[in-house]
């Protein structure tokens, strides 16, 4: 059996990952801080609940339907909501005011449905529940410890050679660097953004219903998460999908594993500033690396700070190679 | 052939152009000249959809354009190159040309590429490269092949030699001319150097404040004392030699 506090951080840090990921791209496209990508993960939460209370479908199952949820959800926010309101020229301000709007709007229709699951088939939790139970367990730890990580990988590779090996997914990335060059070599701009805000829904709907089997789930389950998801997102440099993923691994992981230190060196009353660390995390992301972690230098940091380290494996490695020579 | 009919246009509620009209015919070069400022860029941008028209229609070849949003209007055979932000800097050349032929069948587009390769050979061993680690001038090269690239009836230039070496320009300059000529292209050339673009071109318009103060040959513009004088720095004295530098 593993350590609780290592399964917690494998599920939590590849959750955040696949969230962050989603977030950026529709970043990237819109330039629209996006506060009701947080209700998309609800919807994958609701999906996974609903299809396993009603009908005993595994999370597993209904992951594709959730994604296909999701990404109805995105579409139409992004067509119905900003794409009117900036051809009427809304400002940026008045954009991102009008995702906490819509965020608003889907937590009340989440309530509703929770409403509506309670009378139709008394399921007294349906507003608030506890995680669903997993489907299956591999070496006695429960399977999302395998699949949420595995299903980043997968997802973080599909996108990758999406945008570098099919014409829509270079066309995806011409749109972001350069909307009207792109407009006139007669990419349809316009399409390409909604693929991008498809892809999101899906990516945190899938991911909400992975949640729910580690995780309590409820009305505002998702949009709970929505700090961290940008914690993770201005880490990973706001404009890097890679760097997003990355961003989401240490935002989760960190979150485990500083409160679990937290917990065990002060007591459990640190418990209730865990959502601080992301948090934390962002704004010194902000005030020291404000283009996220992918901007790092790695080589040039690592070979100024150690220089003389550096100098001596090249002494060493030229010392063996004579002596494998056979000189002295 | 492209008909620009009483145009006014501008970016938002900035109005720039005021009831421009403009002609372009196939197998022609129609050069357009102005000061800074003038609106040349704004023009050919109206043209491709990106800009607001307030007043006044565009046609080509008698079917109505504007309105349609760009990438419909490219996907009708106008090709552009822009005068800055040509490129997608972030992308390989090769990415780039992907993107130029975005509307054309795979096979079609090699072919046409390998055609535009032979005007910049320099261009194929760059091809895996992205287009931020080139030059000015190879920018611009890669730039124009994936203007060509689109086999365009219509194809506009914003200043297609800046940044090129004398040289090369003149041959850039050549290919366009031969452009013309030999495909039938109806080309539309806004150039900072007056008196080269104006001697490769057909007809003429002289663009100021957003209005056209001038449409003809272009020897007849080149000959024009005072135009020539007050708008495309040529001086009295060569003026007097039929406007033409030595
Ligand atoms: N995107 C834009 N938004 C607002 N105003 C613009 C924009 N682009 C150009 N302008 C304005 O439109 C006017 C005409 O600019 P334009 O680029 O068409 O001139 P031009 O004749 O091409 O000049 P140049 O020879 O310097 O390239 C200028 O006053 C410029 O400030
Ligand atoms: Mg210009």
């Amino acid at each position: 059996m593993v350590e609780a506090f290592v399964t917690d951080t494998i599920v939590y840090a590849s959750l955040f990952g696949l969230m962050a990921l989603g977030l950026t791209l529709t970043y990237l496209t819109t330039k629209v801080p996006n506060f009701a990508y947080g209700s998309f993960v609800t919807i994958g939460m609701y999906t996974a609940f609903a299809l396993y209370r009603i009908q005993k479908i595994s999370p597993y199952a209904s992951a594709p339907i959730a994604f296909a949820l999701g990404a109805v959800a995105s579409v139409s926010m992004y067509l119905g909501v900003l794409r009117i309101l900036s051809k009427r020229g809304s400002s940026l301000v008045a954009l991102m005011i009008a995702t906490l709007a819509v965020d608003i709007a889907f937590v009340g229709i989440f309530g509703i449905y929770s409403d509506y699951l309670t009378s139709r088939y008394a399921f007294i939790d349906s507003k608030q529940f506890y995680p669903i139970p997993d489907s299956f367990t591999l070496f006695g730890t429960a399977g999302i410890v395998y699949v949420a990580p595995i299903s980043l990988g997968i997802v973080t590779l599909a996108v990758f050679l999406l945008l570098t090996q099919s014409k829509l997914g270079v066309a995806m990335r011409a749109s972001v660097e350069n909307p009207s060059l792109a407009r006139v070599v007669g990419i349809n701009v316009e399409r390409v953004y909604v693929f991008a805000w498809l892809l999101a829904g899906g990516f945190a709907a899938m991911s909400g219903s992975y949640y729910v089997l580690w995780l309590p789930g409820g009305i505002t389950g998702g949009s709970n998460l929505i700090v961290e998801i940008f914690a993770a997102s201005v880490l990973g440099g706001l404009a890097s999908i890679y760097g997003s993923v990355l961003g989401g691994l240490i935002i989760g992981a960190s979150e485990v594993l500083v409160t679990k230190v937290a917990l065990d060196q002060l007591g459990s009353w640190v418990g209730i500033y865990q959502k601080g660390i992301p948090l934390i995390i962002m704004v010194v992301t902000l005030l020291v690396l404000p283009k996220g972690i992918t901007s790092i230098d790695w080589h040039r940091m690592f070979v100024k700070a150690y220089p003389s380290f550096a100098s001596q494996l090249r002494r060493l490695y030229h010392s063996m190679a004579k002596l494998t020579r056979g000189e002295s | 052939m492209i008909k620009v009919d009483e145009v006014s246009a501008g970016y938002g509620k900035l109005q720039i152009l005021d009831d421009v009209s403009i002609e372009a015919r196939p197998e022609k070069i129609t050069v357009i000249v102005g000061p800074n400022g003038s609106g040349k860029s704004t023009l050919l941008k109206t043209i491709a959809g990106l800009t607001n028209i307030y007043r006044g229609s565009i046609t080509l070849s008698g079917t109505k354009i504007s309105g349609l949003p760009p990438y419909k209007i490219a996907r009708m055979g106008i090709a552009y190159l822009p005068q800055t932000e040509s490129t997608f800097t972030r992308l390989t050349v090769a990415e780039n040309f992907k993107m130029a032929g975005y509307t054309v069948e795979a096979n079609d587009l090699k072919e046409r590429l390998a055609k535009a390769l032979e005007i910049f050979p320099k261009l194929s061993s760059y091809l895996n490269s992205k287009v931020s680690n080139l030059s000015g001038g190879e920018r611009q090269m890669v730039a124009m092949t994936m203007a060509l690239l689109r086999k365009p009836s219509v194809i506009m230039f914003d200043e297609p030699t800046a940044n090129l070496a004398p040289i090369i320009a003149t041959d850039v300059l050549n290919t366009i001319s031969n452009l013309s000529k030999d495909s039938g292209l109806t080309v539309l050339l806004v150039e900072q150097n007056a008196t080269r673009a104006l001697k490769i071109g057909h007809w003429a318009y002289l663009l100021a404040s957003g209005k056209t103060i001038f449409r003809g040959t272009t020897k007849e513009l080149l000959e024009h004392r005072e135009l020539g004088r007050l708008y495309l720095g040529l001086t009295v004295s060569e003026s007097g030699s039929g406007n033409r530098p030595s």
